[in-house]
């Protein structure tokens, strides 16, 4: 009885195996036939200058990275302590709290996007793009998409900014 | 020679070591210690992201001058009263900020594109994009 279960069990995790493998090798056929093979040659015959330029970017990406984490720190010491001055002073501002927890959150997934991108970026500098053009060009296309993910909330922070300003002015006509 | 089981002999060389000169096991031990350190740090250093960010590396001197340091935390007041000049002050430094903001690179998605990665096909090449 033990015996036949066993020998089910290991017929089913070979038919798991064989599937997946098989779904794998669709999928990787698939994104291959995707890219036309004169845009596999180019990827090979400009492997080293293409991988060239995609590290002058990371690099600047990394300053990039680092300027606005700094500055988006002081903005949300600066707004969190007139939050704070708010609060001591007894007036309530609760739409000022709610935009300051929103650009914490948006700052934050700023970083973590950012992390994904540019574990995008050494993941393709890495792939050997003359043996494995296609793998090279599908983590470029992995990177675009995760870079328009950074890029939409730089531009989340920007409107969150923006909006916090407005409210901060409203309230200058209130008080002395 | 008399047989002696495994594990007393091992309790006897532990009491020898424990009850021999004390510099050589505070010399291996401060060793151990230092070693099972500075590997926790060097994969907290990979884990958390920071490596990623380091400047200090080798080939990043030219962006290192581009990083702008701002050694002084500046603390702010929170209990003194909000006042329509305390608000412009707010105001002013806030704009600052964002005006500085601007001047950093914002991730736009043409970075990427075949052109600036070297993959655009010159000379009417056929391979399409």
């Amino acid at each position: 009885m033990i015996r036949r279960f066993a020998k089910n069990g290991i017929v089913i995790l070979a038919s798991l195996f064989v599937v997946s493998l098989s779904a794998s090798a669709v999928v990787s056929a698939q994104s291959d036939s995707d890219m036309t093979s004169d845009k596999l040659e180019l990827v090979k015959a400009r492997c080293s200058s293409s991988q060239f330029a995609l590290q002058q970017i990371e690099k600047r990406d990394a300053v990039s990275r680092i300027n606005r984490g700094r500055a988006y720190d002081q903005m949300l010491r600066q707004v969190s302590s007139f939050n704070s001055r708010f609060t001591y002073n007894k007036i309530s501002a609760p739409d000022l709290v709610q935009l300051t927890s929103d650009l914490q959150t948006a700052v934050d997934t700023f970083r973590a996007n950012y992390d994904k991108y540019d574990t995008d970026i050494s993941d393709a500098l890495k792939i050997d793009c003359k043996q494995k053009p296609a793998d090279y060009y599908n983590m470029i296309l992995k990177a675009r998409d995760d870079r328009a993910a950074v890029g939409d909330e730089v531009n989340k922070i920007v409107d969150l900014m923006a909006q916090y300003r407005t409210a901060i002015v409203t309230y200058q006509d209130k008080v002395q | 020679m008399s047989f002696m089981p495994p594990i007393t002999k091992m309790r006897r060389r532990t009491r020898k070591i424990l009850h021999g000169p004390k510099l050589p096991l505070a010399l291996t031990g401060a060793i151990m210690v230092s070693f099972a350190l500075t590997i926790i740090s060097v994969v907290w250093y990979n884990l958390d992201g920071s490596s990623k960010l380091d400047l200090s590396r080798p080939g990043y001197e030219h962006e290192r001058t581009e990083v702008l340091t701002n050694d002084t935390q500046k603390t702010y007041d929170t209990t003194s009263p909000v006042t329509k000049s305390a608000i412009n002050d707010f105001l002013k430094e806030y704009d600052g900020r964002t005006k500085e903001l601007g001047s950093y690179g914002s991730f736009t998605e043409e970075a990427l594109d075949d052109n600036n990665i070297q993959l655009k096909p010159q000379n009417g090449g056929s391979a399409t994009q």
